[in-house]
């Protein structure tokens, strides 16, 4: 089983690309599974068509089943968490996580990916960098100087428990969705880091089309470039051989890297 | 790292504990709930006065303040209490429960308090001022002063050893000479709204802050003494409370040293056997300090080592000192217990807390009666413990004299 999670800074992209990555796997017939780790509980809204009940409200009900099937059988799991400003979303990762691990719902799959909110803010939103939980971090960012920003800070993050446990960094994937499209500034970080560029992803109408549909657009446009992009990230992933443990930069190393880039 | 010796949940709880009427509604997980029960236990089984919300993984996800609002109506239906006191442990400060939203959504019922009792906030001495602070500024009004005297007790506690006993002492050797209004330990709420009326606050080392807040907002003087052990101190107290209201307690100080030489007559040859004996005493500045004087000035013991609690403490470095030392007796509180055993000498337990004894009889360790029963107790750990080093010493003693 390949047990991937994704991270980057929030808003840029992670949810979609998890959930078109998880059905590009599918699609390929692997037995695949989305974890969402966020509170907002819509990492899986693409692959299921609806926002499907979390782990924790789940769990309070007492309820036996944790998950929903989505596109093409792929195990979809929310973990959910507490409502904006109240109680400790960190803590709810760990709870659900645990809880997903009691239940062996994810023995069969071939690959599981987890969706991590934002930054590793806390232990509890680095859960899954701990315990055997992800082997394999792949980080999410445009070329906006707080996105890498985030991206070293989650290298800091693998750092620490790379040192005593299997978590690596496998790569960093670029999303070209922001104003300064600049594959260059994120390509001299992943070098800077140690690591490497596994995929681009161009912006596209058609990802803001299919997310209206509440659709992948794997499953929405399947013949499109914006697929063959989800369709060649999906086999750089599964090909991958080269994890790291990451060197993270210094606040004016970043700095520096987006600076050089930068036109005008 | 340092293991922890106080914690500021306990020194709140200790602190408003002795409203009665209160209920103590402790936020936070169930350890906090068993702890301060257990210690309390021994001190008073009869009267509970406590409750807790016992958070749970799912309070911590989602958030406590429902779970506190259901307990808080709960306390209301099982206990009518006059007052509730929120105490909030580690686990809602962290995660930010908003409980002072909570609680005030009880205003036009009962006062509902809230205290913040989180352990990394700080420890047991700023828990309990802090809580003293917060409970009088809610709840004490402008009273008039009354034409007679009238003092407060601040700084005596709830689960203190011998606290009711103590207390009735305090009453017995002012007469009617001075009316004693609230003690902290002991009190009902009309007595701790009205503490304004008091002209004077007597501190005993702790409780400090509420008396500075009770001199500020109604001009109540205060004076801070150690805790009134034996017949020094206790002639201290009277002295000090006579010279601020201008009252004679002559009389009533010898007729406190008369019955104490009435007494001690009967055991004058074990009382020799006290001369020179090394002793250990541990506690909080005031405790601590009353009972080395004493000892060292009224029984000839010699306190060779003396730990007094505070923010520079080293509970090691103390018990370092006390093992190096030639101590055969040691003054503390049922954590002490370990100590005395590695030294293999007696414990008299004089100090909070005290779970693995109880006081049930008038038997006080202030005033007249206290010097008396010090040292009935004194004697019988003593003479029970004759195989110890502290028994063989007072043994030895006991043949050279």
């Amino acid at each position: 089983m390949k047990k991937i999670c994704v991270y980057g800074k929030g808003g840029i992209g992670k949810s979609t690309i998890v959930s078109n990555l998880a059905a590009a796997f599918a699609y390929q017939g692997l037995k695949t599974a989305v974890i969402g780790c966020d509170p907002k509980a819509d990492s899986t809204r693409n692959l299921t068509g609806r926002r499907i009940p979390a782990v924790l409200d789940l769990m309070r009900r007492e309820e036996d089943s944790l998950y929903t099937l989505g596109y093409k059988e792929i195990i979809c799991v929310e973990a959910g968490g507490p409502s904006p400003g109240t109680g400790c979303a960190g803590r709810g990762i760990v709870v659900a996580l645990d809880r997903i691990n009691e239940t062996h719902m994810l023995d069969d799959r071939d690959i599981v990916i987890y969706d991590v909110l934002g930054d590793v803010v806390c232990g509890g939103f680095s859960a899954p960098l701990r315990e055997n939980v992800a082997d394999e971090v792949y980080l999410v960012t445009t070329s906006d100087f707080m996105a890498l920003y985030a991206a070293n800070n989650i290298c800091i993050g693998i750092e620490k428990y790379a040192k005593e446990g299997s978590v690596r960094l496998a790569g960093i994937i670029y999303n070209g969705r922001s104003c300064l499209d600049s594959c260059e500034m994120a390509e001299e970080f992943a070098t800077e880091v140690g690591s490497q560029i596994i995929g681009k992803i161009p912006m596209s109408d058609k990802i803001s089309m299919a997310e209206l549909h509440k659709k992948t657009v794997v499953e929405m446009y399947p013949a499109s470039d914006i697929c063959r992009s989800f369709m060649k990230l999906s086999t750089a992933v599964l090909n991958n051989t080269k994890t790291v443990i990451p060197s993270h930069l210094s606040y004016e190393e970043v700095e520096k890297t987006c600076l050089a880039y930068q036109r005008g | 790292m340092k293991c922890a010796d106080s914690c500021r949940l306990f020194g709140a709880y200790q602190a408003v504990s002795g409203i009665d009427g209160n209920v103590v509604l402790l936020h936070s997980v169930e350890g906090c709930n068993f702890g301060t029960m257990s210690l309390h236990l021994a001190g008073n089984m009869q009267n509970m006065r406590q409750a807790g919300t016992i958070m749970g993984d799912q309070d911590i996800i989602f958030g406590g303040e429902e779970t506190l609002r259901e307990s808080v109506d709960r306390v209301l239906k099982l206990y009518h209490p006059d007052v509730i006191t929120v105490i909030t442990g580690c686990a809602p400060e962290i995660i930010g429960d908003d409980v002072r939203t909570v609680t005030s959504q009880y205003d036009s019922i009962l006062p509902v308090v809230y205290i913040n009792g989180a352990g990394f906030k700080g420890h047991f001495e700023t828990g309990y001022e802090d809580a003293l602070i917060t409970i009088a500024k809610r709840l004490t009004v402008d009273s008039k002063k009354t034409s007679i005297p009238v003092i407060n007790i601040l700084g005596m506690n709830y689960d203190d050893f011998k606290i009711d006993a103590d207390i009735k002492e305090f009453k017995r050797i002012l007469g009617n000479k001075v009316k004693l209004n609230c003690v902290t330990a002991r009190c009902n709420l009309e007595e701790f709204m009205h503490m304004s009326r008091a002209g004077l606050n007597i501190v005993f080392s702790r409780g400090r802050k509420l008396a500075e807040f009770l001199k500020n907002a109604y001009g109540t003087e205060f004076i801070e003494m150690d805790y009134p052990y034996g017949i020094t101190g206790s002639c201290h107290f009277l002295d000090s409370v006579g010279k601020f209201f201008d009252i004679d307690f002559s009389e009533e100080k010898e007729r406190l040293k008369r019955e104490l030489e009435e007494r001690l007559k009967k055991c004058y040859s074990y009382l020799k056997a006290f001369y020179g004996l090394p002793v250990s005493v541990f506690g909080e500045s005031g405790r601590a300090s009353g009972m080395r004087r004493f000892l060292e000035e009224e029984l000839g013991m010699d306190v060779v080592s003396l730990g007094i609690s505070s923010d520079e403490f080293n509970m090691d470095d103390f018990i370092t000192q006390a093992c190096k030392s030639d101590a055969a007796l040691i003054f503390g509180s049922s954590f002490e217990a370990d100590i005395a055993d590695q030294m293999e000498i007696p414990l008299i337990r004089y100090l909070y807390p005290v779970f693995d004894w109880i006081s049930i009889s008038d038997s006080p360790y202030i005033g007249g009666k206290g010097v008396i029963y010090i040292i009935e107790d004194i004697l019988h750990t003593v003479i029970n413990c004759r195989k110890n080093k502290g028994g063989l010493y007072f043994e030895k003693n006991m043949c050279l004299r």
